[in-house]
């Protein structure tokens, strides 16, 4: 039953974390903004709506965001939240966690591919390359705090994470949390690799894959989308926030103080700083995996 | 406490490695320095003294400092280029940077110094510090990155010095440091006069300079 809790959680909260991030850059900008639930509105708005089909597209073009949403849905089972278990713990689940990110990264690529626009195939190419750069991050990050917590599987390893170990390894947990920060922003497709906003055509990544989508397949994708912040969120507030009380209602609050803080950091990034020019954007991800390998290889 | 300030003098020198623009590789070496007198006060924490903190004191001044505003105030001088002008690339770089903080681990494994208590990173940064040093002057161009290889060489051995030794004489440390202080003025005077001769400060014309 505890193992229910944190999918139910983040199936319902998720979609709440961009619209904490939206307020946040419309304080900075001194708007009032958009009420905090107009993630919400606009997923039921989209649910509404019927889907537009290109007669070039396949079957392909339809599964992309079915399985997208599908994937997130089965990785948030195998997802620890702090100390909260996951439903589903075994060794070696923070590699399968990791590979269900990529399968949904196919998928949406393929779905792109299938379009048959020259404008969505550079869309995926660039998702391509910059998540093949991401990847090992990931891997080097988790691998790091694997070794200091001694299990390959999330449960037991955030379980590890506890302000004694973060006094006896603060190094590498701070290189590991820096590394995974940078990941977070772009797999999430964030301000300086990627602007959610922009319809610019030189400069999108990931929003250029998902144009000839529309309707529910749209509404699918969005809310995958912020299933996908959540997943990366929480490990990266796993590891950072080292409440091990034991208090199921502790720990949970300050997880999700963690998650709004998160939020509100992205919002403050996304109103400061501006995109990286295209070629910084490789620099950037190397440099996030060079912080994790060293975190990795420091004792 | 201060195995992460030698981690943050490690990923200086690793951002030193990936930094294009002259004026940032300044800013980058001076927040080198300023982390290490932050090093030289707290490594010594428990033996601090007058003459301790003179020595933090004067590093963080001297080399977070007073070594960063001449070199800015050269860069405008001789209206020097903002590139780096590599001839190996930054994210070529970065990866031999990684791999030489391997090696560097590697062998501070293999090479204990005598001294328990120290931090185990200490020497590793310090191979580091100078490993990095030197590829910043075989692989740059520009006559100022080429003083910061330098600076970056000298902060490794000053890290080794404070890391290791509980205390040296005052005087030595000192006068090291005076040392930096007279190379650095010696080099802005030299670049002065590559600039007056060749118009800039690209460090390929001095191989016209022979026979």
């Amino acid at each position: 039953m505890n193992g229910l809790i944190h999918p139910i959680l983040a199936l319902v909260f998720a979609p709440l974390l961009r619209g904490i991030i939206n307020r946040t850059k419309a304080v900075f900008a001194g708007r009032q903004g958009p009420p905090f639930l107009q993630p919400y509105y606009d997923l039921v708005k989209l649910l509404k709506k019927g889907a537009v089909y290109s007669e070039t597209t396949t079957w392909v073009f339809l599964s992309g965001p079915l399985a997208g949403l599908a994937i997130c849905i089965t990785c948030l089972f195998f997802l620890p939240f702090g100390n909260l278990p996951a439903s589903f713990h075994f060794q070696g689940d923070l590699i399968l966690v990791v590979y269900l990110l990529g399968l949904m990264r196919f998928f949406t690529v393929l779905a792109a591919m299938d379009t048959g626009s020259a404008f969505e195939g550079m869309g995926a190419s660039r998702e391509m390359t910059f998540s093949a750069l991401a990847e090992p991050t990931m891997l080097f990050g988790l691998a790091a705090v694997a070794r200091k917590a001694g299990s390959f599987s999330l449960t037991p390893l955030m379980h590890e994470i506890t302000p004694g170990t973060w006094l006896a390894s603060a190094p590498t947990l701070a290189m590991v949390i820096a590394g995974l920060f940078i990941v977070f922003l772009a797999e999430n497709s964030r301000i300086p690799v990627d602007d959610p906003n922009t319809h610019l055509e030189l400069t999108m990544i990931h929003e250029v894959m998902i144009l000839d989508h529309s309707g529910v397949d749209l509404g699918y994708i969005e809310y995958a989308a912020s299933l996908k912040l959540w997943i990366l969120g929480s490990l990266l507030i796993g590891l950072a926030v080292p409440v091990r009380s034991g208090t199921p209602v502790i720990d949970l609050l300050s997880m999700f103080a963690g998650m709004i803080g998160l939020a509100v950091v992205i919002g403050v990034i996304e109103s400061t700083m501006a995109r990286f020019r295209m070629s910084m954007v490789p620099l950037f991800l190397v440099g996030a995996c060079v912080l994790s390998i060293i975190g990795f290889i420091i004792q | 406490m201060l195995d992460l300030l030698i981690v943050l003098v490690v990923l200086t020198n690793l951002r030193l490695l990936a930094t294009s623009r002259i004026e940032s590789l300044i800013s980058w070496t001076g927040i080198q320095g300023m982390l290490l007198g932050i090093f030289a006060l707290l490594s010594r924490w428990s033996h601090i003294a007058p003459d301790v903190m003179m020595v933090g004191i004067t590093a963080f001044a001297l080399k977070g400092l007073v070594f960063p505003a001449m070199l800015y105030r050269l860069v405008k001088a001789v209206h020097s280029k903002r590139e780096a002008e590599p001839y190996v690339g930054f994210i070529a770089s970065t990866i031999i940077g990684l791999l030489a903080f391997m090696v560097s681990l590697w062998l501070g494994s293999h090479l204990p110094l005598p001294g328990t208590d120290m931090s185990k990173l200490v020497l590793p940064a310090t191979l580091f510090a100078i490993f990095s040093g030197l590829f910043l002057i075989i692989s740059r161009r520009n006559a100022i990155s080429q003083v910061i290889g330098f600076l970056v060489m000298e902060n490794g051995a000053f890290m080794l010095g404070v890391g290791t030794l509980y205390y040296a004489p005052f005087l030595v440390e000192i006068g090291a440091l005076l040392d930096i202080l007279v190379a650095v003025l010696i080099w802005s005077v030299l670049i002065r006069y590559l600039n007056r001769a060749f118009h800039n400060i690209n460090t390929e014309e001095l191989t016209r300079l022979k026979g």
